[in-house]
C-alpha cells in the first residue's frame, strides 16, 4: 500500500497551529469534512472516537510521529489527513517526546488488513531519520504530497 | 559468538484485527524492559521487538504465525513473558496475571 492510496492531498497541513491532542485531532478530522470525504454530521462522531482511541494508549508511537486513528462506519474507504506541527504537540508519546509528524486514519471497520497494511507503509518510511526530517521541513502541501510520492516511488 | 544461545518459540495472531498499534505498543513496551535481544519473525522477516516502527512493518493480520527469538541475559524469562501476552491477546492484566 502507499500513501496516494489513503492520503487524501486535500486534507495535508502543512503548519498546524493547535497546541493541545484535541484540538490538533478536531483540525484535522475538520479538513477531511473540507475536502468532502466524510459528512459534516459524522465530523464529531468521528472526532470522538478517536479521542476514545487515544485513552486506551496514545498513537504517539517516537520519532516525532503519531497515527490517531479509527474506523468509521461512514467511510468505505481508508481516507488520511496528514498535519505538521512545527512547534510540537504534547500526545502523551510512548518516548515523552512532541510530536510533529502526524498521520490521521479513518478506516472502514470491516477493511482491518487495510489498516494494517496503511501502518505497515507509515512505520516503514517514518522510521526513517532523514525522511522525518524532510517531511519536517516541509513549507506546503505540495512539497508534503511531493515527498509522500517519492516515498512511494521508493525514492527517499 | 554469544555465550547465550538463540532461543524461540512460536506463535499464532488471534487479534481480530492482526497485530495493530496496541499490541505492537505491548510488545515493545514489554521488550524494551529486556537485557537480552529480542526479536520477532515472520517468514524470512526479522525485527527489533524493542522498536514499535519495526514491529508494525509486519503486517501481522489474524492467523499469521511469528516466532518471537530472544537470546542474551534474561532469554528465558522474556520469551515466556511475550509468548504470554501473545496468549492472553494482548488484553492487558491477564498476561501478567494469568
Amino acid at each position: 500500500m502507499k500513501f496516494s492510496d489513503f492520503v487524501v492531498p486535500e486534507a495535508v497541513i502543512p503548519n498546524l497551529s493547535g497546541d493541545s491532542k484535541e484540538e490538533t485531532i478536531r483540525t484535522m478530522v475538520a479538513s477531511l469534512t473540507a475536502s468532502g470525504r466524510i459528512e459534516k454530521e459524522h465530523e464529531e462522531s468521528i472526532v470522538s472516537a478517536i479521542l476514545k482511541r487515544e485513552e486506551l494508549g496514545s498513537t504517539g508511537i517516537g520519532h516525532g510521529v503519531a497515527v490517531p486513528h479509527t474506523k468509521h462506519p461512514s467511510v468505505d474507504k481508508m481516507i488520511a489527513a496528514v498535519a505538521l506541527a512545527k512547534e510540537g504537540v504534547d500526545f502523551a508519546s510512548l518516548d515523552g517526546e512532541v510530536v510533529y509528524i502526524l498521520i490521521l486514519l479513518v478506516s472502514p471497520p470491516d477493511r482491518p488488513g487495510d489498516h494494517l497494511r496503511a501502518l505497515e507503509n507509515i512505520s516503514r518510511h517514518l522510521r526513517n531519520a532523514n525522511f522525518c526530517n524532510f517531511l519536517r521541513q516541509a513549507k506546503s502541501s505540495e512539497d508534503v504530497i511531493e515527498l509522500l510520492q517519492e516515498a512511494d516511488n521508493n525514492q527517499i | 559468538m554469544s555465550q547465550y544461545p538463540l532461543i524461540q518459540r512460536e506463535v499464532t495472531i488471534n487479534v481480530e484485527n492482526g497485530l495493530h498499534l496496541v499490541p505492537c505498543s505491548m510488545i515493545a513496551q514489554l521488550a524494551r524492559e529486556a537485557p537480552c535481544e529480542i526479536r520477532l519473525s515472520k517468514g524470512s522477516q526479522v525485527v527489533d521487538a524493542k522498536n514499535i516502527f519495526d514491529i508494525l512493518t509486519l503486517s501481522a493480520e489474524k492467523g499469521t504465525v511469528l516466532a518471537i527469538q530472544a537470546q542474551g541475559e534474561g532469554a528465558d524469562m522474556f520469551l515466556a513473558r511475550l509468548g504470554a501476552l501473545f496468549d492472553s491477546n494482548f488484553v492487558p492484566n491477564t498476561a501478567e496475571n494469568p
